[in-house]
């Protein structure tokens, strides 16, 4: 058995190793958080059904709507990322550090959990990092998240 | 490196001006050291990061090469860069840690003093590589997943609304359109991967289909890029404790020593 050849090896590494276990089948059973090197591995594992309705990120670059097409998978997850998370960084940071870091870590300080960046900083950042990944000049950019309704066959603009 | 470098997704093409805290214990302790904070619109800082990451293995195998009795020396140094370096670069918008893991746990087999350790601990990460694909199949069963006959299609509306809408008629858009319209026919591909992923528990106990399982997790990269347009390559170096090749009784010893194993004298 593996526990038992890692024991008569060295048994350091099997205190590490069966830690890890313990701690990674835990983890998997809470599924709640992690503690690296220790994840849930679901892979899309929980029921997901088509909605009614879904909130779209559209980059527009000099009065053109970015496409996925035209961009790899990584290229394209650079850009919408940066755009997605910048939106939800300031509430999601703060209710960490609300619920569950301060309380956990004991500490009083937020300093280091939450981001100090302002909305126009974030703008003129973005503009210069969209013409590293597009390799042209970007005189204007608009992030907007659309809604979208699925109507069974294909997603159309929600009438507001 | 290179196909990191040619996407742009090396730290400094990043240019990281915030960051996206995540729910991991160990990060949030790793934050009190403010390295994530230093990095952002540094420029210099996110060059040097990089430079050390990519480094670190070159470092590795100099020591292997010509010092071969404090190799293991190297290999701490890079277990720890990769460290101080993954948790940095997966707070900001880039990738997900867990696609990284394959870097974090790696540098640890190299830590070995002893061929014996070595072996036990390249082991252990075949057993961790089958456990990843292993408990996603388990979790598909315990969640669900699998028995929605429209799963695969909302998973499709989730991952890629965007291409939908701004690339429609693309052929890409056009076949994931179609796959959502056709729920009973997208369950498959779904299904057949819970099914590979549930094949991977055959790894505990037996290693005669290590080949086939290399393959299946071969297909299933090509796929997840293809389908999903999600780039899990990184996590292709746990595939090496699959590899055949790399086990001492197809190597013989001496050249098993050779190949993969520091000895340490």
């Amino acid at each position: 058995m593996y526990l038992k050849k890692i024991y008569h090896t060295n048994k350091w590494w099997f205190i590490v190793i069966l830690l890890f276990i313990i701690v990674q089948l835990g983890m998997d059973i809470r599924q709640d958080i992690s503690l690296s090197p220790v994840y849930h591995y679901g892979m899309f594992s929980n029921v997901i059904l088509p909605e009614k309705h879904y909130t779209v990120t559209e980059i527009t670059v000099n009065d053109k709507k970015l496409q996925s097409k035209d961009l790899s998978p990584y290229r394209w997850d650079k850009i919408i990322l940066a755009a997605n998370l910048y939106h939800d960084q300031k509430n999601w940071n703060s209710l960490l550090w609300n619920t569950d870091i301060k309380r956990m870590l004991h500490l009083s300080d937020s300093s280091k959990y939450i981001n100090n960046i302002s909305p126009e900083e974030f703008n003129a950042w973005y503009k210069n990092y969209l013409q590293g990944v597009l390799h042209t000049k970007a005189d204007s950019v608009s992030i907007d998240f659309i809604m979208y309704d699925f109507n069974g066959q294909n997603l159309v603009k929600t009438n507001n | 490196m290179l196909y990191k470098y040619f996407n742009g997704m090396l730290l400094y093409q990043l240019q990281p001006s915030f960051f996206y805290t995540r729910q991991d214990i160990f990060t949030w302790v790793f934050m009190q050291t403010g390295l994530h904070q230093w990095l952002l619109n540094n420029a210099f800082g996110c060059r040097l990061f990089d430079a050390l990451f990519y480094t670190a293995p070159v470092i590795y195998f100099l020591f292997y090469r010509y010092n071969r009795p404090r190799a293991y020396i190297a290999a701490i140094w890079m277990f720890i860069i990769n460290w101080v370096y993954v948790q940095c670069y997966t707070l900001y918008p880039s990738n997900s840690i867990e696609g990284h893991v394959a870097w974090l746990l790696f540098p640890a087999v190299f830590m070995a003093r002893k061929e014996e350790t070595f072996e036990v601990l390249f082991e252990g990460l075949r057993y961790f590589f089958l456990f990843l694909f292993a408990s996603a199949g388990l979790w598909k069963l315990k969640q669900g997943g699998i028995f929605h006959i429209s799963e695969m299609s909302g998973i499709l509306l989730y991952q890629h609304n965007q291409l939908l809408t701004n690339s429609p008629g693309y052929w890409q858009s056009n076949l994931i359109l179609w796959l959502v319209q056709n729920p009973r026919i997208s369950y498959i591909p779904y299904f057949l991967v819970t099914v590979m992923e549930l094949f991977f528990i055959t790894g505990f106990f037996t290693k005669k289909f290590d080949r086939l399982l290399i393959i299946l997790f071969l297909v299933f990269l090509v796929m997840d890029n293809f389908i999903m347009r999600i780039p899990y390559y990184e996590v292709m170096p746990l595939l090496l404790t699959l590899y055949p090749g790399t086990r001492k009784k197809d190597m013989g010893k001496t050249a098993f020593n050779e190949k993969i194993m520091p000895a340490a004298t």
